[in-house]
Formats: C-alpha cells, sequence, structure tokens
C-alpha cells in the first residue's frame, strides 16, 4: 500500500514534470511575432501520403518569401518600415485532425497574420474551420473543391480554381479534338472518380459540359473509389466491362500511380487516357516510365507556359530546389504567397481584418498562373483557367489546350504501344 | 484474535492521502487555463485529455481484461458521427454526448458478441477486420457526407474553455472509473481473465458477460471522446475518426504508458498527446525519427512502459538505502 502511495505520488510528479516542459516548449513558439517581422504560419504535409506534393508547395513559399526578404520585406506603412516575412512551418503529416490543430496553433499563438497551405481538398476541408474561428486570413494553395468556399467564409481563399472547371476543361478540350476529326462524335466516357467532394466536383463539371453540348459524349460508366486505395483491380475490371473509348479518372499522386500501373496490367487501351489534375508528375514516369506516355491532365499550372515570369520562376525554382518544378505544385504556392505579401503592403497594417479586407481585393497582374491575372472571387476561390498538357515519349510534357498557350499537338487518338 | 478495521476518520485520512496528488494535479488542470490564458495551450491540454480517456477506456478491456482490441476507432468514429448528426438536429451537446456513449456501447455489443468467442490472436484480426469494414461503410455512406466527410454546424461563438472543460470532467470520470473499477469483484474479474480465462470460468467468473461488460464501458468512454472531438473540430472524416491509425493510436498509448495499469495509460496519454505535437512542431524535418525512436526504445527497452520504468527506478533508489 505504502509502495502504491510511493509509486502515486512519484507519477504525478514526473506528470507534472512532463506537463511543465511541454508547456514551456509550447508557450516558446508563442514569441514567433515579433514588431520586426511579419510571422506566417505554414501547415503543409511534407511526411504522409501527400507529402510529395506538400514539399513542392512548401518550396514554392520559400522561393517566395526568399525574394520579397531579399527585396528588403513588405512596407508596413501603419510602421513605417520594410518587414521581413518569418515563415513558421508545421509538418500536418498528411492528417487531417493534424492539419486542423497546426493551423488552429498557428492562428492561436504564434501571432501570424496569416496561415498559408493545406494541399489536398481533405486536409483544406479540415483547416477551413479555423479562420473565421481566430479571424486570421487563410489561403489554401492545394485544396480546390467549391464546398471549402460554399459556406461563407470570410477569412478562407485558395489559389486552386474549383475542380468542376477542371472538368468541363477536360471535357471541352476533347470536344475540341471531335471538332479537329482527332475523334469522332458520340464515344462513350467512363468515369473514375475519388469518393471526395473533389472527385463529385469534377465528374460534374464533365457532365455539366456534355449535357451542354449533346451528342459529343456519352457516359456509359461512371463509379467512385476510396481516396488511397491499394488496390484498383476490381474498378478496371468494371471500367473494362463497359467497353468505353475514353477512360478519365480524378485520383491524387499515389492513386495514379497504382491505378495506371494497374490499367497497364490489365491490357486496356482506350482512345484518350486522364487522371484529372495528375499525369505529368515525375514520381509516376520514374515508376512507370514510357506507360505514362499520351496520358493528359488539367493543371492549375504548367512549367511550358509562354510568359516570362515563368520562365524566371523555373530557373529561380531551380536555382533554390536544386530541381525543376514538377507539376503544378509550387506555382500555386508561389503565388498564394505573393498574393499574400501584396496584400499585406496594400492593407498597410499588421491587421488580420484588413489583410483579409486587403486580400478580397488584391490583383497580381505578373501571376504566374494561365491567364497572367490572380484575384479571388467573392467566395474567396481564383478562377483562372486550366491548361490540359500531355505526356509524350522521352518525358516530354507539351501544353495540347488551350490553343493560344499550345507548345505542341496533341496526339489523338492513343497510338498503339 | 481478529483485527478490528480501522476508525472511519483514519481511513477517509489514508485515503485521502492516497488520492492527494491526483486531485492536486486535478485543481491544477481547472485552474491552468484561467491562469495562463494561451489558446495554444488550452488546446493542447484538451487534446491530451482526450487521449488520456480514451487509452484508460482502451486499458478497461485490453488492460485489465487482457483482450488487445485494434478496433476501437469504430467507438471512437460512431461517437464522433452521432454527436455531429444531433447537433445538426439541433440537440444540445452534452445531451449528443450521452447519446454518443450510448449508440458507442450498442454497436460495442454488436462487435462483442461474435468477436469475444475468439481468443487471443484472432480475436485482435477480427476487430481489425470490424474496424475496416465500418470505415469503409462510412466512406460510402451518402447522410453523413461520406468521403467528403461532414461538418458541424453549432449556432453559437466558439468557447474554447467550455470545450476544455469538458474534455477534463470526462477525463476525471474515466480515471475514477478506472481506479473504481479496479477495486470492485468485477476488476479482480477481468484481471482473473487477463491472466487464465479457463482458471478464471472454473472460480465462478462468467468470461463472455464480464469482456461484454468491460467492452461496452470502454466504447461508451471512447464514444463520448469521440463526440467531443467532434464539436471541437467542426469537421469530421471517416478516414480520421474510423481510420486504423485512430485504432492504433488509442491501443498505443496504454502501451507507452505502462498496460493494465491505472496511471500507465494517462502517461501515455500525456506523451501522446503533448509530447508527439510539440516533437513535430520543434522538429518537422526529422520528427518520425525522433518520435518513432521514443516508441521503440519505449516499447523495446521497457515492455512495462514509462510507469514499468519508474517502477524499476524507485525500486534502485530504495535497494540504494
Amino acid at each position: 500500500m505504502l509502495r502504491t502511495r510511493r509509486v502515486g505520488r512519484g507519477l504525478s510528479m514526473a506528470v507534472c514534470a512532463v506537463l511543465t516542459f511541454s508547456f514551456f516548449t509550447a508557450c516558446s513558439r508563442n514569441k514567433t511575432g515579433s514588431s520586426d517581422s511579419i510571422t506566417v504560419g505554414v501547415v503543409l504535409p511534407i511526411t504522409g501520403r501527400e507529402g510529395k506534393p506538400g514539399q513542392y508547395q512548401r518550396e514554392g513559399i520559400e522561393l517566395a518569401i526568399k525574394q520579397i526578404n531579399q527585396n528588403g520585406g513588405i512596407l508596413v506603412k501603419d510602421l513605417d518600415k520594410k518587414l521581413p516575412i518569418k515563415e513558421v512551418f508545421y509538418d500536418d503529416t498528411s492528417d487531417q485532425a493534424k492539419s486542423a490543430a497546426f493551423a488552429e496553433r498557428a492562428m492561436s499563438s504564434d501571432n501570424v497574420v496569416a496561415v498559408v497551405g493545406a494541399y489536398s481538398t481533405a486536409l483544406g476541408e479540415a483547416e477551413s474551420v479555423m479562420p473565421d474561428r481566430y479571424q486570421v486570413p487563410w489561403i489554401t494553395t492545394g485544396a480546390a473543391a467549391s464546398t471549402i468556399f460554399n459556406h461563407g467564409y470570410q477569412y478562407a481563399f485558395g489559389t486552386l480554381s474549383p475542380t468542376n472547371l477542371l472538368g468541363s476543361t477536360t471535357a471541352e478540350y476533347l470536344g475540341t479534338l471531335v471538332d479537329q476529326r482527332k475523334l469522332t462524335k458520340g464515344l462513350k466516357l467512363a468515369l473514375a472518380l475519388e469518393n471526395t467532394d473533389h472527385g463529385v466536383d469534377y465528374g460534374n463539371g464533365i457532365k455539366e459540359w456534355i449535357q451542354q453540348h449533346p451528342g459529343y459524349f456519352v457516359v456509359v460508366f461512371s463509379e467512385n473509389f476510396d481516396l488511397g486505395s491499394p488496390d484498383f483491380s476490381g474498378l478496371l475490371q468494371k471500367v473494362k466491362s463497359a467497353n468505353a473509348d475514353i477512360f478519365l479518372a480524378d485520383a491524387h499522386l499515389q492513386d495514379y500511380i497504382t491505378m495506371h500501373r494497374q490499367y497497364l496490367q490489365s491490357g486496356m487501351r482506350h482512345l484518350m487516357i486522364s487522371y484529372g489534375a495528375r499525369g505529368p508528375e515525375s514520381d509516376a514516369r520514374k515508376a512507370l516510365g514510357d506507360g505514362v506516355d499520351y496520358i493528359f491532365a488539367g493543371i492549375w499550372w504548367s512549367r511550358n507556359l509562354p510568359y516570362p515570369q515563368v520562365k524566371k520562376f523555373n530557373e529561380d525554382y531551380k536555382a533554390f530546389t536544386g530541381h525543376e518544378p514538377d507539376s503544378w505544385y509550387p506555382a500555386t504556392a508561389y503565388d498564394a504567397m505573393r498574393a499574400l505579401a501584396k496584400a499585406i503592403e496594400n492593407a498597410g497594417t499588421l491587421n488580420k481584418t484588413a489583410i483579409r479586407d486587403a486580400l478580397r481585393k488584391v490583383q497580381l497582374n505578373d501571376s504566374l498562373l494561365p491567364g497572367q491575372t490572380l484575384k479571388f472571387g467573392a467566395n474567396g476561390q481564383i478562377n483562372t483557367p486550366f491548361v490540359i498538357v500531355q505526356n509524350k515519349p522521352g518525358g516530354k510534357v507539351d501544353i495540347v489546350f488551350p490553343k493560344d498557350a499550345a507548345t505542341g499537338d496533341s496526339i489523338a487518338p492513343t497510338p498503339k504501344h | 484474535m481478529s483485527t478490528s478495521p480501522a476508525p472511519l476518520p483514519i481511513r477517509l485520512l489514508a485515503q485521502w492521502r492516497t488520492f492527494a496528488p491526483s486531485w492536486m494535479i486535478l485543481a491544477g488542470l481547472a485552474v491552468m487555463p484561467l491562469l495562463l490564458s494561451s489558446p495554444n495551450f488550452i488546446r493542447l491540454l484538451f487534446v491530451t485529455l482526450l487521449w488520456i480517456t480514451t487509452s484508460v477506456a482502451w486499458n478497461l478491456l485490453g488492460g485489465f481484461a487482457g483482450q488487445i482490441s485494434f478496433g476501437f476507432a469504430v467507438f471512437y468514429g460512431i461517437g464522433a458521427y452521432t454527436t455531429a448528426l444531433s447537433m445538426n438536429a439541433g440537440v444540445n451537446p452534452f445531451i449528443a454526448f450521452l447519446v454518443s456513449a450510448i449508440t458507442a456501447a450498442a454497436a460495442s455489443l454488436l462487435v462483442g458478441l461474435p468477436t469475444f468467442r475468439l481468443r487471443g490472436p484472432y480475436f485482435a484480426i477480427a476487430t481489425i477486420g470490424i474496424s475496416e469494414a465500418v470505415r469503409v461503410v462510412m466512406t460510402n455512406l451518402s447522410f453523413t457526407g461520406g468521403a467528403s466527410g461532414y461538418r458541424i454546424v453549432e449556432h453559437r461563438a466558439f468557447r474554447q474553455l467550455d470545450h476544455y472543460y469538458t474534455a477534463l470532467v470526462l477525463a476525471s470520470i474515466a480515471v475514477a472509473f478506472s481506479v473504481f473499477i479496479s477495486r470492485t469483484r468485477f476488476g479482480l474479474g477481468l484481471n482473473a481473465i487477463r491472466q487464465d480465462e479457463d482458471a478464471a470460468a472454473g472460480l465462478g467468473v462468467n468470461p463472455y458477460a464480464y469482456k461484454l461488460g468491460a467492452h461496452a464501458l470502454a466504447a461508451a468512454l471512447t464514444g463520448m471522446v469521440g463526440g467531443v472531438f467532434s464539436r471541437y473540430a467542426a469537421f469530421i472524416h471517416p478516414q480520421g475518426v474510423f481510420g486504423f491509425q485512430t485504432s492504433v493510436h488509442i491501443l498505443l498509448m496504454p502501451v507507452i504508458g505502462g498496460i493494465a495499469t491505472i496511471w500507465g495509460p494517462v502517461l501515455g496519454g500525456v506523451v501522446f498527446g503533448i509530447v508527439e505535437e510539440q516533437i513535430i512542431a520543434s522538429f518537422p524535418e526529422i520528427h518520425l525519427f525522433i518520435y518513432g525512436s521514443m516508441l521503440i526504445l519505449i516499447i523495446l527497452v521497457e515492455p512495462g512502459g514509462i510507469l514499468g520504468a519508474f517502477r524499476k527506478l524507485l525500486r534502485r533508489i530504495h535497494g540504494r538505502r
């Protein structure tokens, strides 16, 4: 009994010690906000299933911060001086609860003026609750589902155009191939959609375009799949049985690689194939080699866009990270940080509501994104057009749509290997 | 010669001395947020209290009765969704938590009735299977938002302290419950089942009923935690609350702290709730390495968990005297 009591007492002391240690470390982060810098929270996954794209987005943000700081920082009129940006970074480990927790931590205790990040719709949905709760502007660089932006949140912004636009652009691109007689009218589509808001929006975009343009395509198969599923063979068997001409899936990077590997193993072949916003990633080519040739993707940005600022970004990014920009990931994050910096400068203060108001009006005229102008809509989301890229043999990736940005011709239908 | 029990005041004093440190911690936790008013620290404590509750709850079945379940995410998720759906239907949050507890306990019977006919690894595997099946069903259930998740709309301003004190009360109830059970006939029965199920049955313990009972109590507590969490997070997702990872987290905490003890799961909850997040926040590049190494060290070097290590240390200190 005496021993139990001693253990209990000692243990209580140990609990107190751990709590005290954690309290001090927790509070030490509170000192990040200071009068000689502007603190910005960055919450992204750099480990877990979204680790790769999250890392690319982090690089985009950090490049923007480096460049802004090299130019002396952001002029804050209220303080009558230029202040550098200080980043407080958290890895949410691709976990929704942690994503929301770290966004909350940054907003409530790190004295940040804004939080940037949230790669993927799933993580963005979890974080999106926090900005209005703490009245801190939040810019998601990697979540596009419209559901995030239709709750009337006042502090939520996003640098990805809505996913239903991705769906309609994909259908429109296929429609132009019909008009060019590379494909014929009335082709059958098979859709495999991620069972998230992202997938729903993508499917709706395609179906709406088809409804508005009767006769072009018919959807003969549409089924959802689990995000992060280890096996798609059952789904692909159904796709095969549907005897469709075109296969359109909406998948995240890991799912795209797994699904396309199984697609190739099944011996299937369609006239055209797409995995939504995934296609040109170097990881996919490393994993599947020339198996990814001729896949087309609708993406928010391409390094092949013919703008001088894109060319400069490509050079700066390579010098900063040692590798080329992979797909669209770093650009939307880079522009989010630049838009935020401009909004802070326009607001002339570090007041978060004033920065939110400035973000609503900000216009980035040298944006990297298609159309070269970034501005947030009434719901906080941008609405820049998508570009369609197609993988070509030898690791080449061409923009094939829209025509005025094209760097190469569409290869359609997919040639036989 | 029979010895008469000590007089009541002395017994109360002895009890008071035994529980004094616990009361002091509780009082400290009750006052701390008012003195510090750091939202981040309150959030950390809130999350830690929730993890402590799930850890203590799991220990009722996994620790006391020795039934290693990998399926507690089912009850956590059911609790989270029950509260979410109830609150969106206009039910008071505290009533919603109780409904969550009842729903989770009912679900535990559905899970337990077939699986408690299995033993050891077969039981563990069965709980994994059920957990995964429930997650897949929830991912495809349209009225709960499916894989897109479910948003909770509470028509009142967010007050962090309300959530914190709810979690504190819940954790206190869970620990008190654990202490109480360990001193009852029911607790002794669970202990006997852990040591030798057949021998326990021979002594008049009904293992099947005892396990079902412990399972239901643990599920009710876990369901309430799920509910409290969902109210705070305001957005839940089947991949998160029903995820296998959640089951592993719930199981890992008592293992870290010290399985089949009162305070081990509490310590495990503290390590998991605060230390893990602090490591991620302080060392974003190498947090997996640090945290992973820490877990491997604890599990390999000290199977009794942190509490076991602490007891060994005490024994050594006493041995030297």
